[in-house]
């Protein structure tokens, strides 16, 4: 079972009534303050996403979850700064993202940010090896470096065997993991995944759920994007957002 | 049949449903089966001019040539000709021709016109018959008979306005009264023979005394028996020509005989060779839109890939579904020759408007003939089965599989599809290259040829040829005092800064030269005697054509016809024949000259000019006093203040004034002289930039359209790539560099055929090589260009990709 988090309820459960503020010794990883996304449809607005407040703290695992259309993919395409048209503010680490620059925003997005995908999204023409190299040549990494970083995310994700085969020579399942293993070379603090495991059968829907956990135990700030319950409950955190509201912000316990 | 008709009918259907794809290959396949067809028009008046003639393969040319196996045409002398008639037996008739320019005088102004002597058995001969009256009899050839002439239909025109009165009239030529007897038609042209158009035919009344057997000024064409071969003709005439040599070792020592037959003559190997070049590079033009074609339906194909699978899946076979790709393909390019045809007969109108001064083609040989055609035809079909076969083949190679599945991108086919279209758009760029190099080789021997320092200002002169009829100008002293006077008054003409006069017009297409003695360089009978090009010119000459004086002085007034042989030599000629050494004072003396001649002394050394055209190199001129040398042929030359051609009507004016018969011929102004050098190599740099321009953009469509094609293939790739991190000038770079990498192997190959093809066009070219790393660097940097600007829209489109639309519709 998880409860309700607002700072009005932590407020009164460390005892400060109210006569307390809460300073947070680090920095947010993310704070959404009032974020609104709408289209605009004939004389109006279609909204999809409405006053989005929260924040996430560094080492966070969240969930976002939802019905179809509840905003979840529009949510993480802002949280990855892939989408810079809405309103309200956005922090990350402390940056203003709403007020960046476009090539700020992309500079900011490249040093920080991971993402992993339902479809995978490995580039077909590319080795393994080369699909993982993707992300460091845009961070301007070495040659040298790359290469060490990249033969060290191949033997953690236990697929140096792999490296020189195509996308479609590999199962579901291990084109997955070489998405997340892109997804972490440049050790990003945070991975956004969406619907990481929705194209998986169960038991490779589980080993990537395992493997998320681990690096979130290793102190990467994980967001997900799910509609599975069961790899939700391997977050801490869950948000349940809805006709582009959030209608639950709820911890996960620890037990589960 | 039905299901032909079925795919016909669906093919028009298609064409219908994408206006604007069928707008673009109809405008493509116009353009390149246009110019095609157009060509095609040309070589083939030029391959079916001999035609003109009955039983052309039986006529033949008769060259007398200065060593034994020449294969030169050179002009026959009377004699021999005579002598040929009489001992050949392979012709059932030979005949003799001669040109000369007389003054006709009489009715209206005088005028120079362009005569052409001929035995009776001339005309017959080429089956040519008159308009109106008849041709001169074999009575009239005969010495001594009246004189009769035949008119051609130009002149019967410009001077008789097809009056058909105009027979039993008399027209004069050099004072000598001429009954006109008949007029030839249109198509009678005679530019072959003596390369100038012929205004009247006279009877030859060849007599074995009039002409020397060294005066080779004829020509001569002759009619095989049916049952004689070239080859033996060929045998006869050598045997001939050696027993000549033997009777007049004199005059006959060398020379030989070719029979050339007149096909060859009127479409010759050269011509052969350069028709099938210039038809092999619109076929690049035609190849280069049908691979633009062939792209724009791969990209086609794809998008249909849905609908073949469905076919497929109902049971159409591989062959079927070929069948009706190719079927919509042939549609297309059925409907792109009518268009092509309709482009080809606009663009051989254009190029009868170009060639407007001298057109070898009568009306019914250029133009849309029975194999002009077929020739269409069968290029369209040709087409349609080059854009039409690999994306027809393509796109039967349907795997239903992964064509109905939702969403598949079939991404292996889509590789093998891209693979091909940047195949083809190298082939392109490869093609297009020598092309444009060829283009920009002429314009840089254009440029050579401009830049080419003649040794004198050719601005602002006006050039105006006079000959003075010798039966009226019959002394020296008569010609020295007309042609003084007239320098005189030319001079005294307003807007005329100076004048003079000179034989030939220099750079026009006529000079002459001479062999001399030089005194102490005497050589010895069997070497090649010394020449010199040989000028005739007034005081005034040097300063008004502005050649500079070197050493020595200028012509005087005092270089009288009495006085000591002067003359003024070129620097060409003092460096050969005397080099080290001051020419001043030094004789030679002409070779033609009679012996009690006195020898000629140098008094002056000017620039080298060109006089002899501009692609020649300076050769030894003599430049002699018109005083000493009275010719009858001058050109007058003015320098003007302004325009020359606003002082051209004036100098008629004052010509005439002096003598009111005397035809005035030639008045042009330098800069056309010029022109006239450089009008088919502008011709050729036209249609070859016009030829390059079309590749050009037709390989930079085709470059787009399989950028654009990229970019869309991409949008996913290109979304994971900015979802991972690029931005927008790594998606710039990755859309250009890719552009560029195909234009680059595209041009890579394409420097090895325009290597290959430069060495071949190097022979035609002044002072430029064929490879010229000039050209070859700069055509590669421009197509590199023109790449990377094709490339740059698909590019910026690339960076307006949203990764998150790309992601979630793959």
């Amino acid at each position: 079972m998880g409860f309700i988090v607002d700072s009005a309820t932590l407020q009164q459960a460390l005892g400060c009534d109210g006569e307390c503020t809460i300073q947070s010794e680090v920095q947010n990883v993310i704070t959404l303050r009032n974020v609104e996304k709408y289209y605009k449809a004939g004389q109006g607005f279609t909204y999809v996403l409405r006053r989005i407040a929260f924040e996430v703290e560094p080492g966070e695992f969240v969930t976002v979850m939802g019905p179809s259309g509840a905003g979840k993919s529009t949510l993480l395409s802002i949280l990855g700064m892939l989408d810079a048209a809405f309103d309200g503010e956005y922090y990350f680490l402390g940056q203003a993202v709403h007020e960046l620059r476009a090539q700020d925003r992309l500079k900011l997005s490249r040093e920080n940010i991971g993402f992993v995908f339902q479809q995978y999204h490995l580039l077909d023409n590319l080795t393994v090896y080369e699909n993982l190299a993707i992300p460091l040549s845009y961070r301007n990494v070495k040659p040298s470096e790359c290469a060490a970083l990249v033969a060290d995310t191949l033997d953690r994700f236990q697929i140096v065997g792999k490296k020189d085969l195509y996308p479609n020579q590999l199962s579901g399942g291990q084109q997955q993991l070489v998405a997340v293993a892109r997804a972490v070379v440049a050790s990003p603090n945070l991975i956004l995944a969406d619907e990481p495991t929705g194209n998986l059968h169960s038991k490779q829907g589980k080993e990537i759920m395992e493997l998320f956990k681990r690096l979130n135990e290793q102190g990467t700030t994980i967001i997900q994007v799910t509609h599975s319950e069961v790899n939700a409950q391997y977050s801490r955190r869950i948000i349940q957002l809805h006709d582009g509201w959030i209608e639950g912000d709820e911890v996960v316990p620890a037990a589960a | 049949m039905n299901s032909l008709l079925h795919d016909i009918r669906y093919g028009i259907r298609m064409l219908a449903k994408n206006p604007g794809f069928a707008a673009i290959a109809l405008i493509t396949l116009a353009l390149g089966i246009g110019v095609n067809t157009a060509l095609f028009s040309v070589v083939n008046a030029m391959r079916s001019r001999p035609q003109r003639f009955p039983e052309s393969d039986k006529l033949v040319f008769l060259w007398q040539t200065r060593e034994r196996q020449e294969r030169l045409p050179r002009s026959v002398s009377a004699p021999d000709y005579l002598d040929w008639r009489e001992q050949s037996t392979v012709f059932t008739d030979l005949a003799l021709a001669l040109h000369s320019r007389r003054n006709l005088t009489g009715s209206g102004e005088p005028e120079r016109v362009s005569v052409m002597p001929v035995t009776a058995s001339f005309l017959p001969m080429l089956g040519i018959g008159a308009q109106i009256g008849r041709l001169h009899s074999v009575e009239e050839d005969a010495p001594g008979a009246r004189r009769v002439a035949v008119l051609t239909d130009r002149l019967w025109e410009r001077r008789f306005g097809r009056d058909a009165g105009v027979l039993g009239r008399t027209v004069t030529l050099n004072d000598v009264p001429y009954t006109v007897v008949g007029v030839l038609p249109p198509e009678a042209d005679f530019e072959e023979f003596f390369y100038s158009k012929i205004d009247l035919i006279t009877p030859l009344q060849l007599d074995s005394g009039t002409y020397q057997r060294e005066q080779r000024w004829f020509r001569s064409i002759g009619r095989l028996k049916p049952e004689v071969t070239v080859e033996q003709a060929q045998t006869e005439m050598s045997a001939i020509a050696a027993r000549l040599a033997a009777a007049y070792p004199d005059t006959n020592s060398d020379v030989g005989v070719w029979v050339q037959p007149l096909s060859e003559k009127y479409f010759s190997h050269s011509d052969r060779l350069a028709s099938y070049a210039l038809l092999a590079a619109v076929g690049c033009v035609l190849l280069i839109a049908c691979v633009n074609l062939a792209n724009l339906l791969l990209a086609k194909a794809t998008s249909r890939g849905r609908e073949f699978a469905v076919r497929a899946a109902l049971g159409a076979g591989r062959g079927r579904i070929v069948r009706q790709l190719l079927t919509e393909s042939l549609l297309l390019a059925l409907i792109g020759g009518v268009l092509g045809l309709l482009v080809g007969v606009w663009a051989i109108d254009f190029f009868a408007a170009s060639r407007a001064d001298y057109m070898p083609f009568r009306q019914d040989e250029l133009g849309l003939q029975p194999a002009v055609l077929a020739y269409t035809f069968i290029l369209s079909v040709a087409a349609a089965l080059i854009f039409g076969l690999a994306p027809a083949l393509t796109a039967a190679r349907v795997s239903l599989n992964e064509a109905l599945k939702e969403g598949a991108a079939a991404a292996s086919s889509g590789l093998a599809r891209n693979r091909l279209r940047s195949s083809l758009v190298i082939g392109q760029l490869a093609i297009t290259l020598p092309l444009i190099i060829c283009a920009g080789l002429v314009i840089r021997h254009i440029i050579a040829l401009k830049s080419v320092d003649v040794g004198f200002n050719t601005e602002r002169l006006l050039v105006m040829q006079i000959d003075l009829p010798t039966y009226r100008y019959d002394s020296d002293a008569a010609r020295t005092t007309f042609i003084r006077d007239a320098v005189a008054a030319s001079e005294a003409t307003p807007g005329v800064r100076s004048a003079a006069a000179v034989n030939f017009v220099p750079l026009g297409f006529a000079s002459s030269s001479v062999s001399v003695t030089i005194e102490g360089r005497e050589l010895n009978k069997s070497a090649r005697p010394d020449y010199a090009g040989y000028n005739i010119v007034t005081p005034d000459y040097f300063s008004t054509m502005e050649i500079p004086l070197v050493r020595g002085r200028f012509f005087t007034g005092h270089d009288q016809a009495e006085a000591q042989r002067v003359a003024i030599v070129n620097e060409k000629m003092a460096e050969r024949y005397w080099p080290d050494e001051d020419a001043i004072g030094r004789r030679f003396h002409l070779d033609s000259a009679t012996a009690d001649e006195q020898w000629i002394t140098v008094v002056g050394v000017v620039g080298n000019t060109g006089h002899s055209g501009l692609y020649h190199p300076p050769s030894p001129e003599i430049f002699l006093p018109h005083q000493q040398r009275p010719s009858a042929n001058m050109v007058i030359l003015a320098r003007t203040l302004g325009d020359p051609n606003t002082v051209a009507a004036p100098l008629r004016g004052v010509i005439r004034r002096m003598d009111p018969d005397l035809p005035i011929y030639g008045v042009r102004s330098m800069a056309d002289v010029l022109h006239r050098w450089l009008r088919d190599d502008r011709l050729a740099v036209a249609f070859l930039s016009g030829l390059a321009a079309l590749a050009l953009s037709l390989a930079s469509v085709g470059l787009y359209g399989v950028m654009s094609y990229n970019v869309a293939q991409r949008t996913h790739e290109i979304g994971v790539r900015v979802a991972l991190g690029a931005g927008r000038d790594d998606v710039m770079r990755l859309v250009i560099r890719r552009c560029l990498t195909l234009a680059a192997v595209g041009v890579l190959v394409g420097l090895v055929l325009s290597a290959g093809v430069g060495l071949v066009v190097e022979s035609q070219l002044y002072e430029v090589s064929g490879i010229d790393p000039v050209t070859f660097i700069g055509v590669s940097i421009l197509l590199l260009l023109v790449a990377a600007a094709a490339g740059y829209l698909p590019a910026r489109r690339a960076t307006k990709v949203d990764p998150m639309v790309a992601l979630r519709y793959e």
